[in-house]
């Protein structure tokens, strides 16, 4: 369970989050839309500790966020990018790997296997080979689900997921999304796709200025 | 002219020496400097006083940085070291000032993204920079580094002005004793071009390995 209370982040004197507090439920998918600069994206920011100058507590499971080194909070809460950041000088395959040895403690034939499996779960494993330049969007979309995923984070965030896929591509992160639920995984995810959100969100809530406009429960 | 063959060879290795061993220190201190001197690595006091030295050794020509350590740190520290020793430092350092422009450059074009995918999956600070933006830099910033290398051969011309016997000097001193500055300067200019070629060529050869990751 993620909760967070009184969240509040400013840049100079603009106030972008104003006292957020939601708990998202563990298991489930929460989209969070809103119009552009309503501070979606910085709220992904501040919940994946990227941005730590903010006012208001961040929890998991009564930890407080702040408080856990960068390896304990990666393996908490994971993000994957609008536009993925995959590291253009390793292989999708080290992609996944590296992060497992240097952070998951993983030696170089257990990363070597646990990523082969990540790819194979995304359907990946012919590109493991292959550099981010040669990759489809939707290709790098899901090795960073797979990087994002092998630290087993109890916590997935999306940025913009199908802001650069197709709809054939939407369509299939729709379905691992939800098979990913059914891990029980808390996915939070920010869009401006209505259509994608209907079709994939528990929970949505409403950013406006800064401030938590509404939630609706969708299912 | 054939005569001159084993002077010409001496005067080779000593510039091989002032290139590679300049080159090499020039590196480590651009490396160093420009690292901390980038803006997602900065450090309160340390970087500007970086800046500053960086500045100061851009700014004055080398010709005369020579003058200054030769001539007048001697005087202020007491003892001269030698003039190889002088002549290394100074370009080192003069050359590390350039090459660590080039490297705090290379880092501020790195995406800012690839620095919040390293924090995001939990690398530490010096785990970003040695597996994730270090390599990109490097690869950004090779081909000017290798320019700046050039630059270095070339530079190792004027180490003659302190007394070092590199290949320049030699030619100066057969000219002058010869009286034919035609076969002297040809061979001279040989010599650099061939240095400088075997580096171009070592330069692709590296670009060429790493050609299919980007």
């Amino acid at each position: 369970m993620l909760s967070v209370t009184n969240l509040t982040f400013k840049r100079g004197s603009q106030t972008i989050l104003d006292q957020v507090t939601y708990t998202f439920a563990p298991g489930t998918i929460t989209c969070i839309v809103g119009p552009s600069g309503s501070g979606k994206s910085t709220l992904l920011a501040c919940l994946t500790q990227l941005y730590t100058a903010y006012e208001g507590t961040i929890r998991s499971n009564d930890l407080v966020l702040s408080s856990l080194t960068a390896k304990e909070r990666a393996q908490t809460i994971g993000i994957v990018f609008q536009t993925w950041h995959l590291f253009p000088l390793l292989t999708a395959q080290e992609n996944v790997t590296q992060p497992l040895m240097l952070i998951g403690d993983f030696s170089k034939e257990q990363a070597r296997e646990k990523a082969a499996e990540l790819l194979r779960t995304f359907d990946m494993q012919d590109y493991a080979h292959s550099y981010s330049s040669q990759l489809s969007g939707g290709q790098q979309q899901r090795i960073a689900l797979a990087r994002a995923l092998g630290l087993k984070p109890k916590i997935l965030c999306l940025d913009e997921p199908t802001s650069a896929l197709d709809a054939g591509n939407s369509q299939l992160l729709i379905e691992e999304l939800k098979q990913l639920k059914q891990t029980g995984i808390t996915v939070i995810i920010t869009s401006h796709d209505r259509e994608f959100v209907a079709s994939v969100a528990d929970t949505v809530l409403e950013l406006e200025e800064g401030k938590l406009k509404s939630t609706s429960l969708k299912n | 002219m054939t005569q001159y063959t084993t002077l010409f060879l001496k005067g080779t290795g000593m510039t091989l020496l002032l290139w590679v061993s300049c080159s090499l220190l020039s590196l480590m201190l651009g490396l160093f400097a420009g690292t901390l001197r980038s803006t997602q690595l900065r450090i309160p006091l340390i970087s500007p006083l970086l800046d500053g030295i960086t500045l100061l050794l851009r700014g004055i020509p080398l010709y005369s940085q020579l003058m200054i350590t030769y001539f007048a740190v001697p005087q202020l520290i007491g003892f001269a070291p030698s003039a190889l020793l002088t002549g290394i430092l100074t370009l080192g350092f003069c050359s590390g000032a350039y090459a660590s422009e080039l490297i705090r450059n290379g880092y501020n074009t790195i995406d800012k993204g690839q620095w919040l995918a390293a924090q995001a999956l939990g690398y530490a600070r010096w785990q970003q920079v040695r597996y994730i933006i270090g390599p990109q830099m490097l690869q950004k910033t090779f081909p000017a580094l290798v320019n700046e290398y050039l630059m270095v051969l070339k530079s190792t011309a004027l180490l003659g002005a302190i007394g070092i016997i590199e290949v320049t000097k030699i030619g100066t001193n057969v000219m002058y004793k010869t009286f034919q500055p035609i076969p002297v300067c040809l061979a001279v200019a040989a010599i650099y071009l061939i240095l400088a070629a075997l580096l171009t060529l070592f330069a692709n050869w590296i670009e060429r390995s790493y050609a299919c990751s980007q």
